[in-house]
């Protein structure tokens, strides 16, 4: 893994600058299409540490695709993308850049745990295991250490008597928090959710954004997807309004849910009954 | 019902080694195809899309040419090679070839059925693919598979009856000698359907419950 | 290859295709026709007629084609049923294809919604005309494609007819091998043709699965 050192070589005029620091995700320019179609049409976002930020907006405007940028699971066409002060999906070699082996990305996406709609546990691997398996397989540490840690990322989810049910014996809320706790074992800095709740029914969201607040207030940054308004008002410290592959519109909850908000953002909320978000 | 059951006595002995002969050719060519059809899946996954189209027409080929032709063609081509393979050696030849795209085929679609978030998943978490294949896939592909994987040995099983057509002594073989030394056909014919009932029923069964308990995961 | 062995020999072979042909054709026809009825058997709920079905259908599909065609060739006329030898292979490679035909159509009418039998029953209409008009229809999207690559099978196993002699495709090739004792050209020409049989199976089933998937 070897981020490039930009402070201590001379570089040519266009090399990338690290962002400041306290950054935890900048995102810079970032354009994606897939064919002639653009999803991601110049995308510029800086995610302070520490803070929660909810992307929002109607279907279709990129948000996930955005977020699955930031981990390379998407590869955009142009732009950057930095986490942790560190340029995802690309490598120096020589003194320049290429884009990074599956190895190098590996590394990058350590540092990043995503959470998906589906939950998308490992379906033969008990929970316990489904948190071990990524830090032992990686060679982060031994099987014992990793188990060690899966337990108790498990007891912090609130999964402790469930450690050695199957994906298939859990129920969907109970599934994502595994899923949670899977992301976490491999110790990332900043924590992704793709509508990590949409798939589920209000009584199960409920434990599931519980968990999302936890983290929250325990200082992950966070980069949330979601449909949860009331999420999104109460937890998130940003509030990002995309639409069509841009970013309209961008604030405080404060501002983004107040009159003073652009009529675009107002009437997107207006038209979602404002979920209730746990506390 | 008397003559049946002394026929089935003294018909044991011989019919127990028919039924040897079925089973070596029934354990060695399963095992040999499923080693094979493994690999050709592995290949299949990893390789060039071109690669992988011609496993596919081998697949097909094999699968669509009738069983007695492969073993005719074994067959002759073992005693034209100068050097003579005994029957038993060609049969497990024609097996091999066409009991390969079989289960490559069950290997191939099992390995469809592994829900594709999980390769995400792993993607995101940064696991390198060989842990991801031999802790999360391999295991997901044997559950699915092993329902369909027996169901085909059956299959095999009851083909092992056309290597009577290139004297394999087996069961069908041992029973045609027993009706030209003049026993009844039609006992004879049934203590030979009798055998492939026992075991296939029994992996019938087998098969059912596989299928079963991949479908409860 | 010699091309002139192979020409000379080549009518042969494709008029035993066509029996090869007709041989799959009428027995797919056959098997189809007593498997519908069958298959409707304990679908809504079990009956001791449909365990009896079930129970034979896994006795079928345990046993060798070759053995229910000596079966055949052999027990008919014990039974004083004495029938020239091509229909004795139909009988028999029937018999082989029933169980599988039915499982297939099991599996098809299974994946009709069971709201739809409420509703016809709820109509009043009577049972042949459910399931026939109604439920059957339906089922179709399913069973077509897998109906057809069964075919493949049925095509594959009507050489095993040649055993008793039928003069179909494989048996007219040994034939003639033995004849000439050239079996590559012949054996190999032979293994064409049922490719080429088995490929226009394949693309009806590729055709359909492309035509039904979309009702």
């Amino acid at each position: 893994m070897s981020a490039p050192e930009i402070h201590t070589r001379p570089r040519p005029r266009s090399w990338p600058q690290r962002p400041d620091p306290g950054i935890a995700v900048e995102l810079r320019d970032l354009h994606l299409s897939y064919g002639a179609h653009d999803i991601l049409k110049g995308i510029d976002l800086a995610v302070r540490e520490g803070t929660t930020t909810a992307l929002v907006g109607p279907s279709g405007s990129g948000k996930t695709t955005l977020l699955r940028c930031v981990n390379y699971l998407a590869t955009p066409v142009a732009g950057e993308v930095w986490v942790d002060g560190e340029l995802v999906g690309r490598e120096e070699r020589g003194g320049r850049l290429y884009p990074a082996s599956e190895r190098v990305l590996r590394g990058h996406r350590r540092r990043t745990g995503m959470v998906f709609q589906r939950f998308n546990l490992f379906a033969n691997l008990s929970a316990l295991a489904n948190v071990a398996f990524a830090p032992v397989s990686a060679g982060l540490c031994s099987r014992a250490e990793a188990q060690e840690r899966a337990s108790a990322l498990l007891a912090r989810v609130g999964l402790s008597h469930r450690e050695n049910a199957l994906p298939s014996q859990l129920s969907g809320g109970q599934q994502q928090r595994v899923a949670i706790a899977r992301a976490l074992a491999m110790q990332p800095k900043v924590m992704l959710f793709d509508e990590a709740t949409s798939a589920l029914d209000p009584e199960l969201s409920r434990e599931v954004l519980a968990v999302m607040q936890e983290l929250a207030r325990a200082g992950m940054t966070m980069l949330v997807v979601t449909h949860e308004t009331g999420f999104a008002r109460t937890v998130a410290d940003d509030i990002v309004f995309m639409e069509a592959g841009r970013i309209v519109s961008q604030g405080s909850p404060e501002t983004m849910f107040s009159d003073d908000a652009p009529e675009r953002v107002q009437s997107f909320f207006r038209r979602r009954p404002q979920t209730d978000s746990a506390s | 019902m008397s003559t049946f059951m002394t026929a089935v006595s003294d018909g044991f002995p011989v019919f127990g080694q028919a039924l040897l002969n079925a089973f070596i050719l029934l354990a060695t060519s399963c095992v040999l195809s499923t080693i094979l059809g493994a690999l050709l899946c592995v290949v299949d996954i990893c390789a060039h899309r071109s690669v992988g189209l011609l496993v596919r027409i081998y697949s097909w080929l094999a699968q669509t040419t009738p069983p007695l032709i492969l073993l005719f063609l074994a067959f002759y081509g073992s005693t034209m090679m100068g050097r003579a393979i005994s029957p038993m050696t060609a049969a497990i030849i024609a097996f091999v070839f066409f009991a390969t795209a079989y289960y490559f085929e069950i290997f191939r679609a099992s390995y469809e059925g592994v829900p594709r978030g999980q390769f995400e998943a792993a993607r995101a978490l940064g696991i390198p693919p060989l842990p991801f294949a031999t802790g999360v896939v391999v295991p997901q592909v044997i559950r699915i598979a092993a329902g369909p994987f027996v169901g085909r040995t059956t299959v095999l099983f009851k083909e092992t009856s056309l290597a009577s057509a290139i004297s394999v002594s087996e069961i069908m073989s041992t029973a045609s000698a027993y009706i030209y030394s003049g026993a009844s056909p039609l006992l004879m014919v049934a203590i030979a359907g009798g055998i492939y009932a026992v075991i296939n029923i029994a992996l019938i069964a087998l098969e059912k419950q596989l299928t079963r308990k991949a479908a409860a995961a | 290859m010699d091309f002139a062995f192979l020409m000379e020999n080549l009518p042969a072979l494709l008029r035993a295709a066509w029996t090869t042909a007709w041989l799959t054709l009428a027995t797919l026809v056959l098997s189809t026709l007593i498997a519908t009825p069958l298959a409707v058997s304990g679908l809504r709920r079990e009956t001791p007629l449909s365990r009896g079905l079930a129970a034979a259908s896994t006795l079928m599909r345990s046993i060798p084609t070759l053995v229910i065609l000596f079966l055949v060739y052999y027990g008919l006329p014990q039974i004083g049923i004495v029938l020239p030898a091509l229909a004795t292979a139909l009988v028999g490679l029937t018999l082989s294809a029933i169980a599988y035909t039915m499982e297939i159509l099991r599996a098809g009418l299974k994946s009709v919604d069971s709201g739809q039998y409420e509703a016809a029953g709820a109509l009043g209409l009577p049972a042949w005309l459910i399931w026939g008009r109604v439920i059957y229809p339906q089922a179709l999207r399913v069973i077509v494609p897998t109906w057809l690559s069964n075919a493949t099978l049925v095509l594959k196993g009507t050489s095993v007819a040649s055993i008793i002699t039928i003069p179909e495709l494989t048996a007219i090739a040994n034939e003639i091998v033995s004849e000439t004792y050239r079996p590559f050209e012949i054996l190999l020409s032979t293994a064409a043709i049922y490719i080429l049989l088995g490929s226009v199976l394949a693309l009806a089933a590729r055709v359909s699965a492309r035509r039904w998937s979309h009702p």
